[in-house]
């Protein structure tokens, strides 16, 4: 037995499964769910390359698993990220039921899981490139609603990643011409250079961004959460293992800078877009790409520290999302169009969902005793230490985006006439109260977890 | 050039791109692509061995037959393109593909690829970049995608002989057929609704 096999193959194998089992829409969502958290448990609990105990038998976990010439490895290294992705999305999976998702939400989910997972174990990481685009594709299905003409958003999407793929292959495969004779450093810098722009359209990166606030716009906000929340997580994921795996890059004096300076710019061109904003699902894509620059910033800052900040900040990012994805699904559900004008003294008529997608954004913003902010501050922190005009910029940003989250503030509370009543239901109640107490007590009590989840930031990737 | 011969499939490749730039008929865009992919493939077989080459162009072919019959049923509506827009679109196509004539020498080199390969590889990825920012049909979107990493592919494979990349590759272009196929019904339908 590989880790492969349990992580790629397995759920693989149980989301073709869950797709011909579709009409049986309680069953699907049980063995869906029952199979992220088993997986999740296993990457928490199990060491990987260690013996797996079950009774009498004993049965090896090996590391790596060799496919038509190529080898898929996942080791330690990648325990926390595989946790983190299938207790995520047992979660996501857990709320289709109550916001009247399509079942095919779960099958196909499950398989961009498998499929991504696939993209962040291949080795060489270039091949990496055509496993994330095959995701993409796969993707496309969930963002089609019923009836409705396709987006641009969504067109927009699968454009920018097919654009990205050829870009990471090649720059991979120049990359790997140059193994040879390093000091090759035009080459070098050409390798780098495609590499480069291929992860900036992957991450959206200004400017490349454009398909992001379309694309939540067009499409549920359930699957815009799944998809955008998980995305940039792995390809972020890829970039580090390719960062940390060339030595010349890592060490470089530009690599450092360079995705500074692009983490700024995306956090401070969000945050001016997302004050002007009248809708709260084009917010929901700004949120995205202000996570995705802090993430750059974090990235940029190259110690280990900093790596395990990051690692630690997809919890609270991933809460806040889905929170926000889950409160935007509730008012849509109920008929309302999500922008200020609609919204208006919408805290009177649907009190928890308003609630939850005003915290959810504090949250995200990094507004204080929430879970995001211990990592707003802690990037800020650091980033001031060591470039005290980007920490002012970033903090520009943030100021933009928390005005953007005020203005919609002002509109959901704003009096009207209408009497106070709860028109949400008891489900949907029960999980948005329990997002909002989970993102407080992450921000009050940062270190809940203490040494708990200690063993799986052992093996993060070096940046330096 | 290695054979001077190629310049004819290079030619076919040019018009029935030119072609393509100027048509919205679904039919004759569909046999233009399928010339293409031929074309290509006559040239990429010189170069590579028997099999990954017509694995390329029947994948292409079948990718092609998929978004085929998706539109069939359903595409009717056709734009008429003003005289201006035609000379804008061919004014387009000829600056990009001059830009590709002179920089395919330096490619080549760069690259160690054989010449004409470079240049049919060139003019495919060209058109199909310049084809996704310039279409507004549904159809022509997927087409360009298609060919544009098709241009890709003939560039790639020429160096990198994988059998997974290369399964995976033509599992991608089947499966931007199959997306394009699903997409186009579905915005048929809701257009009917």
């Amino acid at each position: 037995m590989s880790t492969p096999i349990i992580f790629i193959f397995f759920p693989l194998s149980i989301s073709i499964l869950l797709y011909m089992l579709q009409k049986k829409t309680r069953l699907v969502s049980l063995i869906g769910i029952l199979t992220c958290i088993l997986i999740a448990l296993f990457a928490i609990f199990q060491d990987f390359g260690g013996v797996l105990k079950i009774g009498s038998m004993s049965v090896e976990i090996k590391t790596t698993f060799s496919f038509l010439g190529r080898s898929f490895a996942l080791s330690n290294e990648d325990r926390f990220f595989l946790s983190f992705v299938f207790i995520s999305s047992a979660l996501w999976f857990g709320v289709t039921g109550i916001v009247g998702v399509s079942v095919s939400f779960i099958p196909l989910g499950l398989a961009i899981i498998s499929i991504m997972t696939g993209a962040l174990a291949v080795e060489p990481f270039l091949y990496s490139a055509i496993l994330v685009e095959i995701a993409v594709i796969v993707a496309i299905p969930l963002m089609i609603q019923k009836g409705k003409p396709v987006g641009k958003g969504v067109l927009r999407f699968l454009i920018f990643q097919s654009l990205a793929m050829p870009l990471v292959l090649f720059g991979g495969w120049l990359l790997g011409g140059i193994q040879a004779s390093p000091s090759d450093a035009s080459r070098l810098l050409q390798a780098a250079l495609f590499l480069g722009i291929g992860f900036a359209i992957w991450l959206a990166v200004f400017p490349f961004q454009s398909w992001v606030p379309q694309l939540t716009t067009e499409i549920h906000p359930l699957i815009a959460g799944f998809f955008l929340g998980l995305f940039p997580v792995v390809t972020l994921l890829i970039m580090l293992d390719f960062i940390s795996g060339l030595v010349w890059l890592r060490e470089s004096l530009f690599i450092g800078p360079v995705l500074r300076l692009v983490g700024t710019i995306m956090i401070v061109s969000t945050g001016i877009w997302a004050a002007f904003e009248q809708d709260a699902r084009r917010l929901f894509g700004y949120a995205v790409l202000l996570e995705s620059g802090f993430s750059l910033v974090l990235v940029s800052m190259q110690s280990n520290i900093n790596v395990k900040t990051l690692f630690i900040s997809f919890v609270p990012r991933m809460i806040g999302l889905a929170v926000l994805a889950l409160a935007l699904s509730v008012i849509i559900q109920n008929g309302i169009s999500p922008t200020i004008g609609s919204l208006k003294g919408m805290i009177r008529k649907l009190p928890f969902a308003s609630s939850a997608l005003l915290v959810s954004l504090l949250s995200i913003t990094g507004f204080p005793l929430l879970a995001g902010f211990p990592f707003r501050l802690a990037t800020l922190e650091k980033l001031g230490q060591g470039n005290l005009n980007a920490a002012m910029w970033v903090l520009v940003g943030i100021t933009a985006f928390l005005f953007a989250v005020i203005r919609l503030l002002s509109g959901i509370a704003s009096p009207t006439l209408e009497k106070w009543q709860a028109v949400e239901s008891v489900s949907q109640m029960i999980y948005l109260s329990l997002g909002i107490l989970a993102l407080v007590i992450l921000g009050v009590l940062p270190n809940i977890f203490g040494d708990s989840i200690a063993g799986l930031f052992i093996y993060l990737p070096i940046l330096r | 050039m290695e054979n001077w011969i190629n310049v004819a499939p290079i030619l076919v490749i040019t018009a029935a791109c030119f072609f393509m730039m100027l048509t919205d008929d679904w039919k004759k865009n569909m046999i233009s692509n399928g010339i293409v992919f031929l074309s290509a493939f006559l040239i990429l077989i010189q170069f590579w061995s028997f099999s990954f080459s017509i694995v390329k162009l029947i994948t292409g072919l079948m990718s092609l037959a998929i978004l085929g019959i998706s539109i069939n049923r359903n595409d009717s509506i056709q734009n008429i393109k003003s005289r201006s827009e035609k000379i804008f679109r061919t004014g387009a196509l000829t600056l990009i593909y001059l830009i590709i004539i002179f920089i395919s020498t330096r490619v080549a080199n760069y690259l160690s690829i054989p010449l004409e390969l470079i240049i049919s590889a060139l003019f495919i990825l060209g058109f199909g970049i310049i084809q996704l920012g310039m279409s507004q049909r549904l159809y022509k979107v997927f087409l360009a995608i298609l060919l544009m990493f098709f241009g890709f592919e003939l560039i790639y494979s020429a160096n990198e002989a994988s059998l997974l990349v290369n399964g995976l590759l033509a599992l991608v272009m089947m499966l931007v057929s199959l997306v394009g196929g699903y997409i186009l019904v579905s915005e048929y339908e809701s257009r009917e609704e």
